[in-house]
C-alpha cells in the first residue's frame, strides 16, 4: 500500500488548514492558507492532467479533420491536416501540454477563419468550435473557484 | 530586496515628511492586502519642530521589483489626492517617494484607517448578511458618483496618460491586449475570439470619468454597521469611460458568494440601478456589454500576469500563483457567459 499522490496533498492540505494556519496572523496566516488552497487544487489537477489533455487534444483533432473541406486557406488547410494526423504518444504532462497549446493555437486560428465565412458548412464548424471551448472549461473547472 | 525594519523607516520618515523631527516605529506588520503591491501597517511617535509628540497610524505601500500591474507609485498616490475631499471616501495621503533606491522599491504614505473591514470573504458569512444591501446600495452609488465627477478640475491629466471620448475605450483594450499577448506563454482561444469581438465594436464614450480601475468588494473599507469608509486600491486608476468600473464591479469572478450576486452583494440589476442612481444618467447598455467584455480581457491580463511575474521574478508571493491558478479558467467561463456562449 502507499499514499497516493491526491490523498497526500489533500490531507497536508487539510492539516495546514486547520492546524498550522489557526497558529498565525496577518499575512502569514494568509499566505498559508492559500498554500492549503493551492494543495487542494494540486490534487484535483494530478488527477486529471493528462486525461483532459489527452481528451481534449483528440477533440480538437476531430474538429481539424471536420473543417478540411470548409478552409479556403491552402496555408491554414495544410496546417490543420497535419495536426489532424498527430497522436500523443508521450503521456508525460509536460509533453502533452506542448502539444495542447499547439493543437489550440491552431484551433484558435480556424476561428478567426471561420468567423470570416459564410454559409452552412462555416456555421457548423463555428459551433462545433463553441461547443469544444464550453467543454475545455468544464475540464479546467477548479472546484474551489467563484465561478 | 531591501527587507523594510522599524528603525529604517522612522530615520526616513523623520528625514523626509514636512514638519516631522523625530520618528519612532513602535510596530510594524505586513498585511494581507492586494497581490500587486506590499502593505504594511505602522504605529509611529512622530515629534513635530516644538519638540511635541504625537502618535500617527500609517499605511505603508510599496511596489515591488516586479508586479502583473503595470502602475507605479506616483499614479495611485496622485489618484488618491485628486479625489480626496470630492465625495468618494478616501484615506489622506501623507507621502510619496518614488526613487526606487530609498526604500526597495518606490513607497507612499498614508494615513490608516484603523477598526473597520476590508474583507470580501468575510461579507459571505451569515452575521453579515443583513448588512450585504445597504453595503451594495453604498458601493454602486460611490461608483456612480465618481463617474459624475467631472474630470476637468481633477488635474488627472498631469499624471494620467490622455483620452477622449473616441479613443479611451481602444486605448484601454489595445494596452490589455498587448499585456496579455506580452505576457502569455500559452494560447487560449476563447480570449482570442473575444479580442476579435472587441476589436471590431470599439464604442465611443458620451463622456469621459476618473476610473478607478478595481472596484469591488474587497477594495473597500466598512466598519461594523455597514458603513462604508474609504474606497481603496486606486493604482489602475486612469482616465476612461464611466461603464469601465461599474462592467469590471460586475464581473462573474467577483461573485465572492458563489451565486449571482455580483461582488457577493447584489444582483446585477440592482447594482446597475443604484449606480445610475449615483452618477445622475443612465447605462449604456451596448456600451456596458463592451466593457463587460473588456474586464474579461483586463482580468485575463492580469491573471496571466500574476503568473509570469511568480515564475520569472524574484516576486514569489503565494497570491500571484494562487489566484492566477483557479482566475483564468473562472474568467473564460465568464467570457463565454458574456458572449452567450455558456
Amino acid at each position: 500500500m502507499r499514499p497516493e499522490v491526491s490523498l497526500v496533498l489533500e490531507e497536508h492540505a487539510k492539516r495546514l488548514a486547520e492546524k498550522i494556519v489557526p497558529q498565525l496572523t496577518g499575512f502569514d496566516a494568509n499566505s498559508v492558507a492559500m498554500i492549503s488552497f493551492m494543495l487542494t487544487m494540486a490534487a484535483e489537477e494530478f488527477e486529471r492532467a493528462a486525461s483532459r489533455r489527452v481528451e481534449e487534444n483528440e477533440a480538437i483533432r476531430v474538429i481539424f479533420r471536420a473543417a478540411a473541406d470548409t478552409v479556403v486557406d491552402p496555408a491554414l488547410a495544410s496546417r490543420l491536416r497535419a495536426l489532424a494526423g498527430t497522436a500523443d504518444k508521450d503521456l508525460r504532462v509536460s509533453r502533452l501540454e506542448i502539444s495542447n497549446n499547439e493543437l489550440r493555437g491552431a484551433l484558435s486560428d480556424l476561428h478567426a477563419h471561420i468567423e470570416s465565412l459564410k454559409g452552412e458548412g462555416a456555421r457548423k464548424i463555428n459551433d462545433m468550435i463553441w461547443s469544444e471551448l464550453r467543454r475545455s472549461v468544464e475540464r479546467r473547472r477548479v472546484a474551489l473557484a467563484n465561478f | 530586496m531591501l527587507e523594510l525594519t522599524p528603525h529604517l523607516i522612522g530615520d526616513y520618515l523623520a528625514a523626509e515628511v514636512d514638519g516631522w523631527r523625530k520618528v519612532s516605529v513602535i510596530r510594524m506588520d505586513r498585511l494581507p492586502l492586494g497581490a500587486s503591491r506590499e502593505t504594511y501597517r505602522i504605529d509611529a511617535e512622530v515629534s513635530d519642530a516644538s519638540g511635541a509628540t504625537r502618535n500617527e497610524k500609517l499605511i505603508l505601500r510599496r511596489d515591488p521589483p516586479a508586479s502583473h500591474v503595470d502602475s507605479d507609485r506616483l499614479t495611485e498616490f496622485e489618484s488618491y489626492r485628486a479625489i480626496y475631499g470630492r465625495g468618494i471616501p478616501v484615506p489622506r495621503m501623507i507621502h510619496l517617494e518614488t526613487d526606487p533606491e530609498r526604500l526597495g522599491g518606490a513607497v507612499s504614505i498614508a494615513e490608516d484607517l484603523r477598526g473597520f473591514h476590508n474583507s470580501e470573504y468575510q461579507l459571505q458569512q451569515p452575521a453579515w448578511a443583513k448588512f450585504r444591501p445597504a453595503l451594495a446600495q453604498q458601493m454602486w452609488t460611490y461608483m456612480g458618483k465618481l463617474a459624475a465627477i467631472d474630470t476637468a478640475g481633477l488635474g488627472l491629466e498631469k499624471f494620467m496618460p490622455p483620452a477622449t471620448v473616441k479613443n479611451a475605450s481602444r486605448l484601454q483594450f489595445e494596452q490589455w491586449r498587448d499585456k496579455f499577448r506580452r505576457d502569455s506563454d500559452t494560447c487560449d482561444p476563447i480570449l482570442d475570439a473575444v479580442i476579435r469581438e472587441l476589436q471590431r465594436t470599439c464604442p465611443a464614450s458620451a463622456k469621459l470619468s476618473m476610473v478607478h480601475g478595481d472596484f469591488r468588494a474587497g477594495n473597500f473599507l466598512y466598519d461594523d454597521a455597514g458603513v462604508i469608509r474609504a474606497i481603496l486600491d486606486w493604482e489602475m486608476a486612469h482616465i476612461g469611460d464611466p461603464h469601465e468600473d461599474l462592467a469590471w464591479s460586475l464581473s462573474r469572478v467577483f461573485s465572492f458568494g458563489k451565486d449571482d450576486r455580483r461582488s457577493g452583494l447584489a444582483l446585477k440589476e440592482e447594482a446597475i440601478s443604484w449606480w445610475e442612481e449615483g452618477a445622475g444618467f443612465k447605462v449604456d447598455r451596448a456600451t456596458l456589454r463592451w466593457y463587460e467584455l473588456f474586464t474579461d480581457l483586463k482580468a485575463q491580463a492580469l491573471w496571466t500576469s500574476a503568473v509570469k511575474v511568480w515564475k520569472t521574478s524574484e516576486n514569489r508571493d503565494v497570491i500571484l500563483a494562487y489566484a492566477s491558478w483557479w482566475l483564468q479558467n473562472a474568467q473564460n467561463k465568464a467570457m463565454l457567459e458574456t458572449m452567450g456562449r455558456l
